[in-house]
């Protein structure tokens, strides 16, 4: 679980834990958007092939025109001119990450061969920063404990009368919503849906992450949400947009006891608040001082890692139990991704078959892993919970696990752990199916 | 009992000043028989919107719940320890049957592997629920007449020795194939997505792509003694009967028939089994599995 990130903390339990599905609110009047006339989207085809110097000759399409209302914190945000050209007979800069679902393939004017060349150039101030957003509001804590910073916000109703050959105008009606870094693409991470709100309390919600184009620039991580009606774009006054509410997909319940969560509720009376210094008896969570001043405030937005271990991985996978006269099983879905010895990874198996084995597989997810017998101390699983409040049903360790590799060195690279002996269905993983909570340290 | 299965792409709403929220269109894909429903939120693939994997999904937890996982667990559960006989069917009519060795008919097959091929195993009446069949061929790897045994254990050290098998995991139990006319014999290990993933990760990919649903499923690849790897995997999975025949025979992924028609067996079903030639890239065969305990027949 993850503490409260603003409110009352108790030192040992506050009480009945807050369940909410807000993850951030930065109230009205937090935003203040900067008019940027000069926006536009872009893209390049090929007009015709000059048989004179052998090479095509090429030209550009308004994708998206009007004013965009933006929010700019920096400039490295997503935000900014990409300095696209035409060079007659090459492009360059065509680089945007704003609106790169509104790329379009095929011809460009239904005549011949003229074809659409990707990537889009963006037409933007040249200011470093645009708009306002106050201070409280522009950092929050995601679901999974990350500590978020908002980069970007804008909105564009397209006055071009297409967005590109054959394309309705109101397709290039867009949104777009940044985040400072490299963000996982995921509900935990990130947010599930995204409102916004005028000063006068109209809004426009739904708009889910899931539905959103998705890009990293290398600094923000920037969601892109376009094929707005014209109807919703109208609700708003969008140069007065003020408020932002991200959400996730249902209500996640915050610990307000430091205690309850550093310790697990393991501490008993008398509860020392000196006990939660980081890599004392209880926790080993960043951002908690080992020594000299702790402040309550230092908890906020914090998830408990366990002490000997780094948390590598905490989340919800789903469970299947199933029994027939071959075998019985008990099987897992795939995890969210997370870094495993510097790669992209994710649970692709946690299972047990018979009762008599358990197999753990980790699978590469980008890159090309050299996996290692290292890297984690112990999985535990909370059955049918999508937490880890209170003790863990099962813990496994690596210690006790023969391991095996596959493809080493590859994209498909797999590293295995199994162990044998005798496991009850009921302790391993659970007879009915279900979402466990599984914690890899 | 007809089952839809419905994509919901999701829009922007609005919300007025006094909180009103124009209509909520989510993105889920939804499988429902009428009286049961289960959503399935959209799920991901390289970033994107996969609404395939989505839909497989959404397929697996229906039927955990309300569909064929959950009747196979029901069944299963209340008929263990008995005798067992499962007809396997193909193209309308039974292809096989499969007995459990302490039955009559599977103990006089066991008589006949004993004087064939004494000593390839150390006993062949290790388990009682062993399954053993004789089958004329209807599809390729096989030729002659054989004699089908499910040893219900992993694969021993020296048949992965024998076999040259590569695999790290392995499901409780494997096949091994003994040709009356030749008396070769090939290997069926049966391994889980994740080692399949692992071992053959494009056919895994394709396979996956192509069946109805994904969670239960599992994977049977065919061995000789030369080592040598077989075109054609088998990929066992759970399904209702009607989102098999509704909605994937039907259909221009898999153009063959339904293996059965008789809905009374329904409740008998355990998995379906589909041949894929990886030769090919496509479904060349597909199997019902019905399992009847004997003792109440």
């Amino acid at each position: 679980m993850t503490l409260i990130s603003s409110g009352a903390l108790a030192l040992k339990d506050g009480g009945t834990n807050p369940s909410t599905s807000t993850i951030h609110d930065t109230g009205f009047s937090a935003f203040s958007l900067a008019a940027d006339t000069s926006f536009s989207l872009h893209q390049a085809y090929r007009l015709f092939f000059d048989g004179e110097v052998n090479a095509w000759e090429y030209s550009v399409d308004t994708l998206v025109d009007g004013t965009a209302y933006v929010y700019k914190r920096s400039s490295t945000s997503a935000y900014h001119d990409s300095n696209h050209q035409n060079n007659i007979y090459s492009t360059s800069g065509f680089n945007a990450d704003i609106g790169t679902a509104l790329e379009l393939t095929g011809t460009a004017t239904g005549q011949g061969a003229q074809t659409y060349v990707s990537g889009i150039g963006l037409n933007a101030s040249s200011s470093s920063t645009l708009g306002s957003l106050s201070s409280s509001a522009q950092t929050f804590s995601s679901t999974d404990g990350n500590s978020r910073t908002i980069s970007d916000f804008g909105i564009c109703q397209n006055t071009n009368s297409n967005t590109g050959y054959n394309q309705s105008q109101d397709k290039g009606n867009i949104i777009w919503f940044g985040l400072v870094g490299q963000v996982s693409n995921t509900n935990a991470a990130a947010f599930y849906n995204l409102t916004l709100y005028d000063s006068s309390g109209n809004g426009i919600s739904s708009l889910l992450r899931q539905n959103a184009t998705y890009e990293y620039d290398g600094n923000v991580s920037i969601w892109t949400w376009h094929n707005i009606s014209d109807s919703n774009m109208n609700f708003v006054n969008q140069s007065n947009i003020t408020r932002v509410l991200l959400t996730s997909a249902s209500a996640v319940t915050f610990n307000n006891g430091i205690s309850e969560e550093m310790s697990g509720g393991t501490d008993a009376n008398p509860i020392e608040f000196s006990d939660y210094y980081k890599d004392g008896t209880y926790h080993n969570t960043v951002g908690i001082p080992t020594s000299g001043q702790l402040a309550f405030s230092d908890f906020y937005g914090k998830a408990r890692t366990g002490s000997g271990g780094t948390l590598i991985h905490g989340g919800t996978q789903a469970h299947t139990y199933s029994s027939s006269q071959y075998f019985t099983s008990s099987t897992h879905g795939v995890s969210s991704n997370f870094t495993f010895q510097g790669y992209t990874s994710r649970v692709s198996s946690l299972a047990q078959f018979n009762g008599t084995s358990i197999t753990l597989t980790f699978q590469a997810q980008s890159g090309s892993p050299i996996y290692t017998n290292s890297g984690w101390t112990t999985v535990k699983v909370w059955r049918g919970q999508s937490n880890n409040s209170g003790s863990p049903d099962v813990t496994l360790y690596r210690t006790n696990m023969t391991f095996s590799v596959s493809n080493n060195g590859t994209s498909t690279a797999t590293a295995t752990w199994t162990q044998s002996g005798t496991f009850s269905f009921a302790t391993y993983f659970g007879t009915s199916n279900t979402t466990n909570y599984v914690e890899i340290e | 009992m007809a089952i839809t299965i419905t994509e919901t792409n999701n829009a922007p709403r609005t919300i007025d000043a006094d909180g009103n929220i124009s209509e909520l269109l989510p993105s889920t894909v939804t499988v429902s028989d009428g009286s049961n429903t289960v959503v399935q939120n959209i799920v991901y693939t390289d970033e994107n919107v996969d609404w395939n994997l989505t839909k497989k999904l959404a397929i697996n937890s229906y039927d955990n719940q309300y569909g064929q996982i959950r009747t196979a667990n029901l069944n299963t559960t209340s008929n263990a320890g008995k005798s067992v006989r499962d007809d396997v069917y193909m193209a309308g009519s039974i292809a096989r049957r499969d007995y459990s060795i302490d039955t009559v008919e599977g103990s006089a097959l066991v008589d006949e592997l004993e004087a064939g091929w004494e000593d390839f195993i150390p006993d062949y009446r290790r388990n009682n629920k062993n399954l053993v069949s004789e089958f004329t061929p209807m599809r390729p790897p096989y030729i002659n007449n054989s004699i089908s045994y499910y040893d219900m254990q992993v694969p021993t050290d020296e048949l992965k020795t024998h076999f040259s098998l590569p695999y790290n995991v392995y499901l409780p139990f494997h096949g091994l194939k003994f040709d009356k006319t030749t008396s070769d014999v090939v290997i069926k290990a049966m391994i889980p997505q994740s080692e399949m993933n692992a071992q053959h990760p494009d056919l895994c990919k394709a396979i996956e792509n192509i069946i109805p649903t994904i969670g239960s499923h599992f994977f049977g690849i065919i061995y000789n003694s030369s080592g040598e790897m077989s075109p054609l995997v088998d990929v066992y999975f759970t399904a209702s009967y009607e989102i098999v025949s509704q909605q994937w025979c039907n259909n221009t992924v898999i153009d063959l028939a339904v293996p059965y028609t008789d809905e009374t067996l329904h409740p008998k079903l355990s998995y379906w089994g589909a041949v894929y030639n990886s030769d090919f890239d496509r479904i060349t065969h597909l199997k019902a599995y019905i399992t009847h305990y004997l003792d109440d027949e």
